[in-house]
């Protein structure tokens, strides 16, 4: 069924609606039609308007600082209620709904002071509470970070150890040989040395002070065998670690040299980039 | 009223919905004495309007992010506040009805006497209500300004329930008239049309 609204806009119940003289049954009535209906907001608000323009015109000076004294009220409230979130029921006239809750606040002046006292103090203790977690907090962070440097350190520490005991029990370990590979006149002072286990098929080179080669070259190391240069594969310097490297076991070496070769090494050994050699 | 223009209500209504104090600064110093005389009215005490003044305050200051500006002007809405927390205080026990017991001649028509404290707009507007009907003016002056209920109106002006209301459908329909057909100087239509839309 369309409703008639011009009809029920002329029946004069949205002027007895606004003034709170309707049943409760014709209230909710209005407040349905209102929503469904635009022009009947419409005239809703007009009426609500013009009768806010006949307040408007019975308007009273207020009594001096009444204003000062309102805005000191709040001042004092707000450091302990602030404004909530909750919405305020549009109320009609007849609506009770908008029942006074916090009457005794304004009424009793006396105990302001003391209200804005223990608002302060309360408001203090936050402050503090909240400076003192955060510096908690902070110092937490520190203590965490610090311990997570120690614990960094103390692995290394344990790597290195692991390292310096394996070298140890390497130069310990008679079935090693100990070859120097000494710098050519290309590397004069330039010392390296491989660790040659025939027994147990291991080798272990340790780079020593071989400088660090251009970025688009790398060493490679070679074993002659019966007078011929066998591939032992390229290596970065510097080494990160202290330790010897292990690299493959060629059996029946008489000697090792290193070379420096393009970036990935080469099937054969640039002899006129020759850095170190040693006779097994 | 010639503050009116000082502030946009848009400013205001964002300072009110984000809970600022400074938005009841706004508002005392914009509509501050129009809502006082909408409780005055309905109390008739000084000492009454300003505690009721206070705790209106409060609850726009409270509730201002519960303020719809689609559902209506923010005056309406504070007016709606105002007179809610007067209307409250008049219905309790406590009120004594004899507080503003005085006939309805002194009550209903005695606006005059504080008019020389107003400001020249409302002086304007008022003259243009004043057009009309004293029986029309009387149902609206007891019910919206003074908050009576249907029983004491009816017992005051000695009318039924009936003829109150068709009087008040006819009074504010009259007034929409007036108020749109007065000629008002170009300063009081600048103000209507602020209020109206």
């Amino acid at each position: 069924m369309i409703m008639d609204t011009q009809k029920y806009i002329a029946s004069g119940i949205l002027e007895n609606y606004v003034l709170g003289l309707v049943s409760e049954g014709e209230r909710q009535e209005v407040m349905s039609y209102a929503q469904q209906y635009p022009e009947i907001q419409q005239e809703l608000t007009a009426i609500e308007n013009v009768l806010g323009l006949y307040t408007q015109a019975q308007a009273r000076p207020m009594p001096k600082d009444l204003d000062a004294q309102i805005l000191k009220h709040i001042e004092q409230l707000s450091s302990t209620t602030p404004p909530s979130k909750q919405p305020l029921p549009t109320a009609s006239r007849e609506d009770d709904t908008l029942k006074p809750t916090t009457p005794k606040d304004s009424k009793d002046g006396s105990d302001g002071w003391l209200k804005g006292l223990l608002g302060l103090l309360a408001f203090l203790s936050l402050g503090a509470a909240a400076f003192f977690y955060q510096q908690t907090d902070e110092l937490k962070e520190d203590l965490t970070q610090k311990n997570q440097q120690l614990l960094n350190q103390q692995l290394a520490c344990d790597n290195t150890k692991k390292e310096l005991e394996n070298q140890l029990s390497i130069l310990r370990n008679h079935a090693f040989r100990s070859i120097l590979l000494e710098g050519t006149d290309k590397a004069p002072g330039v010392f390296a040395a491989i660790y040659y286990n025939e027994a147990d098929n291991m080798t272990y080179f340790d780079v020593r002070n071989m400088p660090k080669p251009t970025a688009d070259k790398q060493y490679q190391l070679w074993a002659i065998v019966d007078g011929a240069p066998v591939d032992m594969g390229v290596f970065n310097l510097p080494i990160d670690s202290v330790d010897f490297v292990e690299v493959p076991y060629i059996a029946n070496a008489q000697a090792f040299a290193v070379t420096l070769e393009i970036k990935g090494g080469n099937p054969t050994p640039n002899l006129e980039e020759l850095y170190v050699y040693g006779d097994t | 009223m010639s503050k009116i223009s000082l502030h946009e209500d848009n400013d205001l209504i964002l300072l009110l919905q984000r809970g600022d104090q400074g938005a009841i600064a706004l508002i005392l110093e914009k509509y501050g004495d129009a809502l006082y005389g909408s409780i005055y009215n309905m109390v008739r005490s000084e000492v009454i309007a300003k505690d009721l003044m206070q705790d209106a305050c409060v609850k726009i200051w409270k509730n201002g992010a519960s303020y719809d500006a689609s559902k209506g002007r923010l005056f309406t809405w504070l007016l709606r506040v105002v007179r809610n927390t007067a209307l409250d205080k008049i219905r309790t026990d406590k009120f004594k009805r004899e507080q503003r017991s005085e006939s309805i001649e002194q009550t209903v028509y005695n606006h005059v006497s504080y008019s020389e404290e107003m400001q020249i707009n409302d002086v304007g507007l008022q003259q243009v209500i004043g057009r009309l009907d004293e029986k029309y003016r009387a149902v609206i002056d007891l019910i919206y300004l003074q908050g009576y209920t249907q029983k004491e109106t009816t017992d005051k002006l000695n009318i039924p329930l009936g003829t109150v209301k068709s009087r008040v459908k006819i009074a504010i329909r009259e007034l929409r008239l007036l108020l749109k057909d007065s000629n008002f100087p170009i300063f009081i239509a600048t103000i209507f049309l602020n209020l109206i839309s």
